[in-house]
């Protein structure tokens, strides 16, 4: 189990590995899994779009 | 098989109802009522209904388990007694959705006050138990859904919220005249109403926020966005934490991406489908909270929602007749 570092949400992740990227079953951010013991997951970077600004 | 009558079936949200309702596995439809259009096949109002072989009756009596009243505003409570009794009512109209004393603030004297207690407030994330018990439904609207949905969660911490709502012109229904004529009304961005938008009263008989609505009609046909602006001293996962609470509402999707097309709710991407999508972004250096909910106006602004009450109100799994998915593009 980990928690997700956007929303709180427990996750239950089996068989991942570092740098794999999950996605939050609840608000659906995407996160890198940086460590397995113990479980740290990171936010994937915000892409950031030019609109024509 | 649930017998289903339209009254007002010439409207956008008569339509839509006809739409889902031929397509709806455990629902028929007896009755198409148009005083207007009587005799008339129903696809030369509708268009996209060629092929159904339906036409419109006027006013009588109906066999029907559930009739949807598709009228204006002011109509519903006017004929209300030749339905309700032997059918369960679905009413779109805003005659039975908050009780008397917000109804006189908002929209004047009542013709039939001892009918409001007995309507239930048909949204399904919140009246889900009552709507099943109903005989009387008073459907919200599009605005009213989209706002109260927003705001709910929130409502304990506070009080008022400004809203800016950007509508299409089909929630303005089939009324014509000189500004809805297509070089007025292709490419404006007009103000409709700048204040106290009748709509409030919905939204605080069921939130408690007094909402400051201003809403304006924009260059699309469906499709609705509220954009909602709270003084809340908080951060993005207190604001997932109360929003996840929709995370088992079967129409209700949290949308808020850090990639891709879209990042934030968009009625662009739900047209056609029952969704409404819920997002959020914190001004944490204010200490504000921008919420933002878009919906198809006709579908969970209307007669999609309609339909998810018929569903409750005789025991069938709610989103049946609903799981469609959004039409993309448009």
């Amino acid at each position: 189990m980990a928690e997700c570092p956007v929303c709180g949400f427990r996750i239950d992740l089996n068989e991942v590995q570092v740098h794999e990227v999950v996605e939050c079953p609840a608000c659906g951010s995407e996160l890198e899994i940086v460590s397995i013991d113990p479980m740290v997951l990171e936010e994937l970077p915000e892409i950031e779009e030019d609109w024509g600004e | 098989m649930i017998k289903a009558a339209v009254v007002g079936a010439s409207g956008y949200i008569g339509g839509e109802l006809i739409r889902l309702l031929w397509e709806h596995p455990e629902a028929e439809i007896t009755a198409l009522v148009s005083r207007r259009y009587e005799g008339e096949k129903v696809h030369r109002v509708h268009p996209n209904l060629r092929g159904l072989n339906l036409r419109f009756t006027g006013p009588k009596e109906l066999d029907a388990d559930v009739i949807f009243l598709s009228v204006p505003h002011g109509t519903s409570m006017r004929i209300i007694d030749d339905y309700a009794g032997s059918s369960k009512v679905i009413d779109m109209s805003a005659d039975f959705r908050v009780p008397l004393e917000l109804y006189r603030e908002y929209y004047g004297e009542h013709l039939r006050p001892e009918l409001l207690e007995e309507f239930v407030y048909g949204l399904p994330e919140l009246h889900r138990d009552e709507i099943r018990r109903a005989e009387l439904i008073a459907n919200p609207g599009c605005n009213s859904t989209a706002v109260i949905l927003a705001l709910h969660p929130f409502r304990d911490l506070v009080d008022e919220a400004t809203v800016d709502l950007k509508v299409g012109s089909s929630a303005g229904g089939r009324k014509g005249g000189l500004p809805r004529m297509h070089p007025e009304r292709s490419n404006a961005v007009r103000v409709y109403r700048t204040h106290h938008h009748r709509h409030e009263a919905e939204i605080l008989n069921e939130t408690g926020v007094r909402a400051h609505l201003t809403v304006h009609s924009v260059d699309l046909v469906r499709g609705l966005m509220a954009t909602m602006y709270l003084r809340i001293e908080s951060d993005r996962r207190e604001i997932y934490r109360r929003l996840l609470g929709y995370l088992k509402e079967p129409f209700v999707r949290i949308v808020k991406d850090r990639r891709g097309i879209q990042r934030l709710p968009d009625p662009k991407y739900l047209i056609g489908s029952n969704f409404v999508d819920i997002g959020f972004e914190c001004d944490e250096n204010n200490g504000r909270v921008i919420l933002f909910s878009a919906l198809d106006n006709l579908m969970k602004g209307g007669a999609g929602q309609a339909v998810q009450n018929m569903n409750l109100t005789f025991s069938l799994e709610e989103t049946t007749g609903l799981r469609r998915l959004p039409i993309y593009p448009v």
